[in-house]
């Protein structure tokens, strides 16, 4: 009697335990995918095109702070929070269904673009009343935002980039107005290696892409992929001549040619930045001169990525962030020393375009951190300014 | 004879003017009344019909089961237009395709690369506003009392079966 008496204690324990331990995941906030947070906050925000161009303007350093910009901003607070409690969420599942290959459903990128204005504005606003840190962590949260985009599609990879590279120019201009700090600039180093723990990458998306396309060459998915991503006009007539009179062994050999033509893809991606923007070139002339010869090439043609920009906006993007832990270094030795120092320190990320280091020259202002090499695509020689506040 | 033959030509000018098929006044009495508009409607009818010529379907229609098969076959004819139109299609307000997309497909990865392609990362950023913009008419919406109100099955339930 004693021991089934027991027994049902046991038992009751047991379910009471169990709902304790289960009570708090299930109504916990924030959630644990941080997809939901951002998809709340897409759908609560509402900015029209002159206050978006605004919000980042200011967020860049292009115009002062404005009695707009702070009412907009603090009118909109609770969307920053929700944004901000999202970024700190380590898993970020958006929803997206990979099993449609290239016809796979993107976010809605536009609620992005403006939430990045709403929230850079937010991190400046702070530092116009000296208050650097709060403004720097803000900044730090975009780049987590950035992080949460790494997902495989090409065109998420873009936007990341454009996160990283808007942030970027933001942390720039808090650099220029703020005393130089040891504390709060080894905090912000420190900050900035830790993301780069969890590396921005083009591999997640050369990777989905490779995958996307043998997904998208069968028989059943092939002609929505014509219509999605390609125009009107003899190109796209051609294809479908040449897909109405395939068989199977034509998706076979397209899908062996799309396997090489990717390995050269991402061979291309690893190499230094002059041969990798040549080679990616070549692949893209060889290409089109295939196509017209080899219908072999006709897949591989039709889903087409203009992986040249690609490169070349992931090459601009890690230079301008290798010039800004480089000016970090740099306003560190002019905390402790009083003084910029007059050359560039040894040992330190260099111009991803020319694989040196960059050329550092003083002014009445600060200091210009310049490229030795060039910009192929916009032909063009990038430098960074970057003010010192005595 | 002239005046008489005048006041006739009147009838019809007014009939054609006005677009009724038989006057039903005094046009004598009328262009004393009112000169003026007397002196317009024959520069406005010498205009519009310089010459006069018998309308053949004028005639056609005085014949009353031609009318009525007339108005059959219009009312035939509208009734089929209304019953088999298909839906419009949305025109693709997008700048680089003239193909109709419905807004899943405006954001695939695949049409999204293919706007990338064409006007870079602010192409990307129209395709999407217009995917998610909101098209069509507003249809009327249910309040929480009218659902309920479905729900209980009648507007007569007591508190207690609403609960």
């Amino acid at each position: 009697m004693k021991t089934i008496k027991n027994r049902k204690i046991t038992k009751a324990i047991f379910v009471v335990l169990t709902l304790f331990v289960s009570a708090p995941s299930a109504f916990a906030y924030p959630p644990d995918n941080a997809a939901i947070l951002y998809y709340k906050a897409f759908m609560l925000y509402q900015a029209d095109d002159e206050m978006n161009d605004m919000l980042l303007r200011f967020a860049k350093g292009k115009i002062e702070l404005n009695e707009k910009i702070r009412e907009f901003v603090n009118k909109n607070r609770q969307i920053v929070n929700v944004v901000h409690d999202a970024s700190e969420i380590k898993h970020c599942d958006w929803g997206l269904d990979y099993s449609q290959g290239t016809e796979v459903l993107l976010p809605p990128l536009h609620k992005l673009r403006q939430l990045l204005g709403l929230v850079l504005a937010d991190a400046r606003i702070p530092a116009q009343r000296d208050d650097y840190k709060t403004a720097l962590i803000r900044c730090i949260s975009v780049y987590k935002m950035a992080q949460h985009l790494n997902e495989r599609p090409v065109i998420l990879y873009i936007v990341g980039i454009a996160f990283n590279a808007v942030t970027n120019d933001c942390i720039i201009q808090i650099l220029s107005d703020m005393p130089p700090d040891i504390e709060m600039l080894t905090w912000l180093k420190s900050q900035l290696a830790h993301i780069n723990e969890q590396r921005f990458s083009i591999k997640p998306t050369l990777s989905w892409k490779r995958q996307a396309g043998i997904i998208s060459m069968s028989p059943e998915r092939i002609s929505d992929v014509v219509h999605s991503g390609i125009d009107d006009g003899p190109f796209k007539e051609k294809v479908l001549k040449r897909i109405l009179a395939a068989d199977e062994q034509f998706f076979n050999r397209n899908r062996e040619y799309w396997n090489r033509y990717m390995d050269a893809v991402e061979a291309a991606f690893d190499l230094p930045y002059p041969q990798g923007y040549a080679k990616l070139k070549k692949l893209d002339e060889e290409l089109t001169e295939e196509f017209s010869k080899n219908p072999d090439s006709t897949l591989t043609a039709s889903l087409f990525t203009t992986w040249q920009r690609i490169y070349n906006l992931s090459t601009r993007w890690n230079t301008q962030s290798n010039a800004l832990k480089s000016a970090i270094e740099i306003y560190i030795i002019k905390a402790k020393t009083g003084k910029l120092p007059d050359a560039l320190p040894g040992g330190l990320p260099g111009d991803l375009f020319s694989g040196k280091a960059f050329k550092y020259e003083k002014n009445a202002d600060g200091f210009i951190l310049r490229c030795q090499g060039k910009d192929l695509e916009k032909d063009e020689i990038y430098k960074y300014e970057f003010k010192v506040k005595q | 004879m002239d005046k008489e033959k005048n006041e006739k030509h009147l009838d019809e000018l007014i009939s054609r003017a006005i677009n009724t098929e038989r006057p039903q006044f005094d046009a004598g009495k009328w262009k004393q009344k009112y000169p003026d508009e007397y002196q317009a409607l024959i520069s406005r009818a010498s205009e519009k019909a310089p010459t006069h010529q018998p309308n053949i379907w004028r005639i056609t229609l005085r014949n009353p089961i031609i009318r009525i098969a007339a108005a059959a076959v219009i009312i035939v004819a509208i009734g089929l237009i209304v019953l088999y139109q298909e839906p419009s299609e949305q025109v693709d307000t997008t700048t680089f395709s003239k193909v109709t997309k419905s807004p899943a497909e405006l954001i695939t990865a695949m049409s999204l690369e293919r706007a990338f392609r064409h006007g870079g990362i602010e192409a990307v950023e129209n395709q999407c506003r217009e995917a998610f913009k909101p098209t069509g008419p507003v249809t009327g919406i249910l309040s929480i009392e009218q659902i309920l109100e479905d729900f209980n099955g009648n507007g007569n339930s007591t508190e207690r079966t609403r609960l």
